[in-house]
């Protein structure tokens, strides 16, 4: 959710969740069927005692948050908006929640739900990819005068789990209202089994963290959760699922995370660049070091790969397998940043020792932010990324991702993901900062894109390219050729059909199935079931389905305006009817819309076939929505491509220039809520468009 | 004598039938040595907004390239509509009742011959008939004083339509990988529907190029024949039907 690396992690888990829905959904019924038939008789003779939850879990059971956010995620060019939900625990009487990273860590808008029912809107104080701990703050001051104090749950000392002891998951899996299942631990240091799978904003999660085990139940939408020991205490903060078993963050290491997050909204941490492994000898005792990061701390202390480290800062380290690295992980990192240490080992067998001076750790990813009028999305350069993308320095800006289409993709050559802007007109860019006042200099009271050179870097290569920035260029969209119009739909008098109807078989013409209404067929008196053989003398050659067009191809050979004679049959009696062929209504892509760039919609006026086609009259009002694009505030409220809308905060709407004035009035005032009332087939429905006013 | 006569008007027959037999070829080579620009590549950019089922896909843009055939001195092109509106073939994919297609150009340039890009703007379009007018755009009057269209020549008139079986020819032009080199296409009238519109199916030919008669006059342009919406069969729409249409440009558009 919140990295591409974990949404192919996600992607992945979620195949293995259709999977099991399949087998689920053949397999439940015959299940469901089976229990009801043996409830009754299993109640009566076995008197089984139920399980009640303990009073304490009753307790903390309040504490728990169903969290809903609206996140973030660049892709396409565009900081991708998407809506998701999660779990959360009340641990501070002043309204501190702890969830996951991957569920809050990138939201821009947060909304905590609380046991009751009653909804807080809450502010990200800080999150820590590295643990997947993410701290909110609930908005008190939201809260209504009488509302009740919020409960708090308490953590536990995580070191005190063991294996066996019964814990309760509690959170919101798949978004449902709060809910617990029970189970036991299964496992105290539970590490994915494949290093690096989970990664977060660049960063190896499982580094750090070894998860409590355990198989109560969870699912997707249970992250953030607690997972409470039979006191009502937090032993752990569910995060994982591998297989059947959930993995959640030991209280231990998710209070002091959210302790810091909460104070200081980030975790300091300190840089080595020294990559450990388990030994090779499981009879040799120590850590070995895997590899040393160039131009880092541990490269300048002299440290090297193939090194056994035998203790770190006075402690005795060893890594006989894989669970032990994150508590050597967790010593190392957690030093101070410019701290001097000693290390001691042995190379070859012979004895060493080397001072180490730490140094800041960046995370490994900046955030990434979106500049639309170059259709790409960019990060700055951290110390780690810099270091990944094998630059020398963290100057100049990363291209994360390239919008198909859009002025870098046409840019010839085009910008692709993994380039490195250096330079634009001859200035050079240090950064985003940089390319967002050199942008906006730029293309500062233009109303067409301007030509910019931009110098970027792929690989060892420094290229020049053309990027045309700036407002869109104006779309163009040709009309449609005029055609004559009579207003019906026809059905190919068959052979079959003609016998049928008591006609010779090689009748050829058409039957009316359909008058439009204000139409010149319905002006001339044309009826359904009418029988059309001839348009001014010349018959209509169709006798087969395949003749479907033949009618319609008569008419487009008139002009408009032209009168024709149709000649044909009804009840029996002959028929003749002169009817002056219209031009066709104009298409709805010729008619009047607007694109509507903040909640990133496109609505336009009805056209004749919606009118038909939605049953409308002639003046109901409705403006039909063309298009919504995926990942904005419109279509994070639910409006729908088809939909028509009736009214908007109560103001009719049928043209779109009162559709634009009004929608800008309330953009201009930020209207907290904008309420959308509209038409989806036979049902009418309200839409509340919230959009968030400081990320839009 | 005697001899020396009838040999000599023998060979002065056999030398005019072969020239005669050679007509159509040596026509057509003056043809598209004089009007090899009448067709001209031409390139559109195009954003495409598809929605199915009330959901929106996020917009997309494509670049496509067509063949075209100038008709008027000021660059008026006519071009097979398919060529450069996806909107019929997604369709057709998509199948889902209700889906909607829109397509604006955000660029649209002539590829002249000698590389120069000329912008142009795609006013008008008929989409039964597959037609797409694409006119050029200037900013200033003295803005591509330099590039000359080489319109169409003359239409054939109608007294001259070729027969089933009859030789026509088609101006074409291949792709920038082998350098839009001009080429001449021969092919045979196959069918000529009279009713309800009147076609020709003409063999060998390439959607949005002109197609000429034995004496060198423009029949017309090759289409796609639309069923239900569809691009189908290739055939070729006499000129007198574009040029009817292309009035619209002018009526409706300038």
């Amino acid at each position: 959710m919140n990295d591409v690396e974990f949404v192919v992690k996600r992607k992945n888990y979620s195949v293995t969740l259709k999977h099991y829905s399949i087998m689920l959904n053949t397999y439940r019924n015959i299940l469901l069927f089976c229990l009801l038939l043996n409830s009754y008789s299993w109640a009566e003779t076995q008197n089984a005692p139920t399980l009640p939850l303990a009073e304490a879990v009753e307790n903390v059971y309040p504490a728990i948050v169903r969290i809903e956010v609206v996140s973030e995620q660049g892709s396409s060019g565009r900081m991708m908006k998407s809506r998701a939900t999660g779990s959360g625990v009340i641990i501070s009487k002043d309204g501190r929640v702890v969830t996951n990273h991957h569920v809050a860590g990138k939201a821009t808008r947060i909304t905590c739900r609380l046991h009751n029912g009653e909804e807080v809107m809450a502010d990200l104080l800080g999150a820590d990819p590295m643990t997947d701990l993410a701290v909110l703050l609930l908005r008190m001051e939201d809260r209504p005068a009488n509302s009740k104090p919020l409960t708090v749950a308490n953590f536990a000392d995580s070191d005190k789990v063991e294996i066996g002891d019964v814990c309760f998951a509690m959170g919101s899996p798949a978004g449902l209202s709060q809910s617990v299942t029970r189970g036991i631990v299964s496992n105290v240091a539970l590490i994915s089994p494949n290093k690096g799978s989970f990664r977060l904003d660049g960063e190896n999660v499982g580094e750090l963290v070894r998860w409590l085990g355990h198989d109560a139940v969870i699912f997707p939408g249970n992250s953030g959760g607690p997972l409470v020991d039979e006191k009502g205490y937090i032993i752990g903060i569910n995060e994982v699922g591998i297989g059947s078993l959930g993995g959640a963050i030991p209280s231990n290491l998710a209070r002091t995370v959210s302790k810091e997050l909460a104070e200081n909204g980030f975790i300091s941490r300190c840089w080595t660049g020294l990559e450990c492994q388990p030994v090779l000898n499981p009879n040799e005792k120590g850590i070995l070091v895997a590899g040393i990061i160039e131009e880092s701390p541990a490269e300048d202390a002299g440290l090297k790969p193939g090194d056994l480290i035998k203790t770190y800062d006075g402690r005795t380290v060893m890594a006989r397998i894989a669970e032990d690295l994150p508590l050597f992980n967790q010593l190392s990192y957690g030093m101070k940043v410019g701290k001097k240490l000693k290390i001691t080992g042995l190379r070859k067998n012979k004895k060493m020792s080397w001072v180490l001076t730490t140094a800041t750790r960046e995370s490994a990813f900046a955030k990434e932010r979106e500049l639309k009028s170059w259709g790409i999305t960019i990060r700055d350069f951290t110390l780690m990324s810099s270091l990944e993308a094998r630059r020398s320095s963290k100057k100049g800006a990363q291209v994360h991702s390239v919008g198909r289409g859009g002025p870098s993709n046409s840019a010839k050559p085009s910008l692709n993901r993994g380039d490195v802007i250096t330079g634009i007109n001859g200035s050079p860019v240090t950064g985003i900062a940089d390319l967002v006042r050199l942008s906006k200099k730029i293309t500062e009271g233009k109303n067409e894109p301007v030509s910019t050179l931009v110098s970027f870097e792929r690989d060892m290569a420094k290229l020049l390219t053309v990027v045309k920035i700036g407002p869109e260029a104006e779309e163009n969209r040709p009309v449609q050729a005029w055609k004559p119009w009579l207003g019906v739909s026809t059905q190919v008098l068959t052979r079959e059909l003609a016998e049928a109807l008591n006609m010779p078989k090689t009748t050829r013409g058409v039957r009316i199935a359909q008058v439009y209404p204000r139409t010149p067929s319905q002006k001339a008196g044309m009826q359904a079931g009418d029988l059309l053989f001839r348009i001014d003398g010349q018959i209509i050659q169709a006798y087969r389905t395949e003749d479907a067009e033949v009618f319609g191809n008569m008419i487009k050979e008139y002009k408009p305006g032209s009168l024709a004679l149709f000649s044909g049959m009804r009840d029996g009696k002959k028929l003749d009817l002169n009817v002056t062929l219209e031009k066709r209504p104009d298409p709805s892509n010729e008619l009047p819309d607007y694109e509507e760039e903040t909640f990133e919609f496109t609505v336009r006026e009805l056209s004749f076939g919606d009118r038909v086609s939605k049953r409308l009259k002639e003046k109901e009002p409705g403006l039909v929505v063309e298009n919504v694009e995926p990942a904005g505030w419109a279509s994070l409220a639910g409006l729908r491509q088809g939909d028509l809308v009736l009214n908007i905060n109560g103001e009719s709407m049928s043209e779109v220039d009162l559709f634009e004035k009004k929608m800008n009035q309330w953009i201009k005032n930020e209207e907290k809520r904008i309420i959308f009332f509209v038409k989806r087939g036979i049902h009418t429905l309200f839409l509340e468009l919230e959009p968030d006013w400081d990320n839009t | 004598m005697k001899k020396l006569v009838l040999f000599t008007l023998a060979l002065f027959l056999g030398v005019s039938f072969q020239a005669l037999g050679k007509k159509p070829e040596i026509l057509w080579r003056k043809l598209l040595k004089e009007n090899a620009n009448c067709v001209t590549w031409v390139s559109v950019t195009v954003k495409l907004e598809i929605s199915a089922g009330g959901r929106s896909l996020p917009p997309q843009e494509q670049k496509l390239e067509a063949l075209g055939t100038i008709i008027a001195e000021d660059g008026l092109t006519v071009l097979s509509l398919n060529k450069v509106d996806p909107t019929a073939n997604i369709l057709s994919r998509i199948r889902t009742p209700g889906a909607s297609v829109n397509v604006n150009y955000t660029e649209v340039m002539l590829l002249m011959q000698d590389g120069t890009e000329v912008p142009a703007k795609l006013l008008l379009k008929d989409v039964d008939l597959d037609l797409a007018y694409v006119l050029p755009i200037k900013e200033r009057k003295d803005e591509y004083k330099e590039v000359i269209f080489s319109k169409v020549p003359s239409q054939a008139k109608q007294k001259a339509d070729p027969l089933i079986l009859d030789e026509v020819v088609s101006i074409g032009k291949l792709r920038q990988t082998l350098y839009r080199q001009s080429t001449l296409q021969r092919g045979w009238v196959n069918a000529v529907i009279q009713k309800p519109r009147k076609y020709f199916v003409i063999e060998n030919t390439s959607p949005g190029t002109p197609v000429f008669d034995q004496s060198g006059k423009w029949l017309g342009v090759v289409v796609y024949k639309m069923v239900g919406g569809r691009p189908s069969e290739i055939v070729t729409l006499p000129a007198s039907d574009v040029l009817e249409i292309a009035q619209q440009v002018r009526t409706r558009t300038q």
